[in-house]
C-alpha cells in the first residue's frame, strides 16, 4: 500500500517543487519588469504546461495499455470459456450465465478504450488551450465533453448491476449493514464519482458474495485488490492535482492553478472509465474461477 | 550606490549642458542614457543573472534562467524605446522593440515545440 502511495505520490511531489519555483520566478520577473506581465504569464504557461501534463499522461497510458490487454483478453479467452462453460453444463444453472454479457462487458471496454479516452484527452488539450489563450475559450466543450462522459459511464455502470441482478442469484448479503455508512460517505464527499464509485463496490460485492463460497473469500479479496488498484491509482493522482491547485492557488498564477483543477476533474472522470474496465477485469477472472471450478467437479 | 551617484552627476551635467547647449542636449541625453545603462547592467544585472544557475540547480532551472533573461532583455529593449520616443525617434525605438520581441519569441521556440510535442503525442 505504501509502494503505490510513494509511487503516485512522487511525481506530484517533483511537480508542486517545479510550480513552487516557477512561480517564484515568474513573480519576481512580473515585479522587476511590470511591462513583461503578459509574456510571463504565457511564458509561465508554457513551461509549466508540458511538465504539468506529466502524471496525468501517465495515468491515461496506462489506462490506454489496460483497455488494450483487456481486449486482447477477451479475443482470446471468451470463446474457450464460452465453449466450455457451455460443455460442462453445471456452470449455466449455477450462475445463470447470460451471453449478453459476455458481449456488454467487451462492448463497454471498447467503447472505454475507443471512444472515452480520446474524448478525455481531447478536453485535457481544450483545457490547456483556453488557458494559454484566454481569447478563445473552449471551457464549455470540455465541460460538455466530461458531462457527457459521466453519463455513458453511469448508464454502463447502471447496466452492469441490472444484469448482475437480472441474470445472478447474487444476493448482497454480507456486511450489507456495515457497508452503507461507508457508501454513503464516498457518495457525498468525492467529487463526480463517488456514487460510480458506491455502486460498482455494490455490483462487485455483489458478485463476490455469491463467489465466496465457490472461489474462497481470499482469492475474491486479491481479485477486488488486483482490479481496483489502477482505480485507486487514479483516484489518488486526481486528488493529488486538486490539491496541488488548491495549494499553489495563492501565489501561482491563476490560469495556472485553474488548470490544475481542470486536469483533476479530468482525471475523476478517467477514474470513472477505470471502473468499467475494473468490472471486465474481475468478471473475467471470476468467470474463469467458476469454469476451473466446474470443470475439476466442486461446483 | 555608485550608479545612484554617477546618475545624479550626469544628471547634473544635464542640465548644465541643457541651458549652455540646449541643440545638443539629446545627444548628450542619449550617451549619458547609454553609458548608464552598461554600468548597470554590467555591474548589477548580468552578475545577477550569473549567479541564478547558482542559486537553484533543481527542476525547471533551465526556465527560471529563460524567464530572467527574456525579462531583462525586454526591460532593456523597453528602456531604449522609450529614451528614443523621448529624443524624437520613436519609430526606430518601436521597430528595435519589435525586433527584441521577435527575438524573445524564437528563444522560448523550444519551450513551445516541447509543450507541443507533449500534446501532440497525447493524441491518439
Amino acid at each position: 500500500m505504501w509502494e503505490l502511495i510513494a509511487a503516485v505520490a512522487g511525481p506530484p511531489a517533483k511537480l508542486f517543487a517545479l510550480i513552487i519555483v516557477l512561480s517564484a520566478a515568474a513573480l519576481a520577473a512580473d515585479f522587476a519588469v511590470p511591462q513583461f506581465r503578459e509574456w510571463t504569464r504565457l511564458f509561465l504557461l508554457v513551461s509549466a504546461g508540458a511538465a504539468a501534463m506529466g502524471p496525468a499522461i501517465d495515468a491515461v497510458r496506462m489506462m490506454d495499455g489496460l483497455v488494450g490487454k483487456m481486449t486482447g483478453l477477451f479475443l482470446g479467452i471468451y470463446p474457450v470459456l464460452a465453449a466450455g462453460m457451455a460443455a460442462a453444463g453445471g456452470a449455466l444453472s449455477l450462475i445463470n450465465w447470460n451471453p449478453a454479457v459476455f458481449l456488454f462487458v467487451q462492448g463497454a471496454v471498447v467503447i472505454g478504450g475507443k471512444w472515452m479516452v480520446p474524448l478525455l484527452i481531447v478536453s485535457f488539450i481544450l483545457d490547456y488551450l483556453s488557458r494559454l489563450v484566454p481569447e478563445i475559450p473552449f471551457t464549455r466543450i470540455s465541460e460538455m465533453i466530461r458531462v457527457t462522459l459521466l453519463g455513458a459511464i453511469s448508464v454502463i455502470i447502471a447496466c452492469y448491476s441490472l444484469f448482475i441482478t437480472a441474470t445472478g442469484a447474487m444476493a448482497w448479503s454480507s456486511g450489507s449493514a456495515l457497508a452503507e455508512p461507508i457508501k454513503a460517505l464516498l457518495r457525498q464527499h468525492v467529487p463526480l464519482i463517488g456514487s460510480f464509485i458506491t455502486d460498482t463496490m455494490g455490483v462487485v460485492g455483489k458478485y463476490s458474495s455469491g463467489m465466496a463460497p465457490i472461489a474462497g473469500s481470499y482469492l475474491i479479496v486479491a481479485l477486488l485488490v488486483t482490479s481496483l488498484s489502477p482505480v485507486a491509482y487514479v483516484l489518488l493522482t486526481a486528488f493529488l492535482y486538486k490539491w496541488i491547485a488548491a495549494l499553489c492557488e495563492p501565489f501561482a498564477h491563476e490560469d495556472l492553478a485553474g488548470f490544475f483543477d481542470d486536469i483533476g476533474k479530468t482525471l475523476f472522470v478517467l477514474c470513472g472509465i477505470m471502473l468499467i474496465v475494473a468490472f471486465a477485469i474481475f468478471y473475467t477472472a471470476v468467470l474463469s474461477i467458476i469454469l476451473i471450478k466446474v470443470i475439476a467437479g466442486a461446483g | 550606490m555608485e550608479i545612484i551617484l554617477s546618475a545624479v552627476i550626469m544628471v547634473f551635467l544635464l542640465v548644465m549642458l541643457d541651458t549652455f547647449l540646449p541643440r545638443m542636449a539629446p545627444f548628450f541625453l542619449l550617451i549619458f542614457f547609454f553609458l548608464l545603462l552598461a554600468q548597470l547592467a554590467f555591474r548589477v544585472a548580468i552578475p545577477l543573472l550569473q549567479e541564478l544557475p547558482l542559486a537553484w540547480d533543481g527542476p525547471g532551472a533551465r526556465q527560471i534562467r529563460l524567464i530572467a533573461g527574456s525579462a531583462f532583455l525586454f526591460y532593456l529593449s523597453a528602456s531604449f524605446r522609450d529614451m528614443l520616443g523621448e529624443i524624437g525617434y520613436g519609430p526606430i525605438g518601436r521597430l528595435s522593440h519589435m525586433a527584441v520581441q521577435l527575438m524573445l519569441v524564437g528563444v522560448w521556440l523550444g519551450e513551445f515545440r516541447e509543450t507541443a510535442s507533449v500534446l501532440t503525442s497525447l493524441l491518439p
